[in-house]
């Protein structure tokens, strides 16, 4: 297996996006997917943003989420951390050559065309709106994942989200047979979590796909 | 005439491992939530996960 599996998600690591979090990592993993962030354990040495840039470089696939591009209470500034990462991972595909112009990548926001006020340059990406909405990324990630990798039958995203939709409902006790919280997972520990609930909870159907035969 | 299916995608480990458990205490602790919930288990088939810092191409595969 190559890193093909690799999928960098970019996105706000606050508590309050949490749930959002937990969503993106189940639907990446749910595809048959390996989930990377910039959160993922390292040997402490590398700077972040050469961290950052590794993790870009070693994935076919990107999940962004530019919705916290917002004016900041304090500074009245917004935090642009997710458009440059979405930025080196555009440059990457853009001038990377050989394989990593092959990359794709899905781009969320709150609303469909709010990146017109901050960052009109997207205009041509295809940015899917979630409003804040667990379901809706699931529904990206997966509709997504299906061009990416036309050739596998995923999980449908009704069935996938009710499946997280178990799988957040057993979490607290997930975590509290692990001697923790769930806000206290990191995010390797929530990546194992979440693969190993996963490898225990097959989809109930493996729906075939017409389009296939 | 038979209609071929696509496979069923294949899970995947994470990369690396737990900050702060064991892989085994982490499947104990699954199998402990869903028989707490009446839940039977249903085995899924999972891959060890890619060296990173192969290629990122997307692996094209042909049709079966």
């Amino acid at each position: 297996m190559t890193a093909t599996e690799s999928v960098f998600i970019n996105c706000p690591f606050d508590a309050d996006y949490q749930p959002l979090f937990r969503a993106l990592i189940f639907a990446v993993q749910d595809c048959g997917f390996v989930a990377r962030s910039a959160l993922e354990r390292d040997d402490g040495s590398e700077v972040r943003i050469e961290k950052i840039r590794r993790i870009i470089g070693e994935s076919a696939f990107g999940v962004h989420d530019i919705s916290r591009t917002e004016a900041d209470a304090g500074s009245g500034l917004p935090r642009f951390n997710m458009p440059l990462e979405l930025g080196i991972f555009l440059g990457a595909k853009y001038y990377g050559g050989g394989e990593q112009a092959r990359k794709a990548c899905v781009i969320f926001d709150r609303e469909r065309y709010r990146y017109q006020a901050f960052c009109s340059d997207l205009a041509g990406h295809d940015i899917m709106p979630h409003a804040g909405d667990e379901r809706e990324v699931i529904r990206g990630v997966r509709d997504s994942a299906r061009s990416w990798i036309p050739d596998r039958t995923l999980p449908g995203s009704t069935a996938m989200f009710e499946r997280y939709r178990r799988f957040v409902e057993s979490l607290p006790e997930l975590a509290a047979g692990l001697d923790a919280l769930p806000d206290e997972l990191t995010f390797s520990d929530l990546s194992f979590v979440t693969a190993h609930w996963l490898e225990m909870n097959q989809p109930p159907v493996a729906v075939p796909d017409p389009a296939a035969g | 005439m038979g209609t071929r299916h696509k496979p069923l995608r294949t899970l995947k480990t994470p990369v690396g491992a737990p900050d702060h458990f064991t892989i085994e205490q982490v499947r104990a602790a699954v199998l402990a939530v869903m028989a707490s919930r009446g839940e039977t288990p249903v085995p899924d088939v999972m891959e060890p996960s890619p060296s990173p810092r192969q290629s990122c191409a997307p692996q094209r595969h042909a049709p079966e």
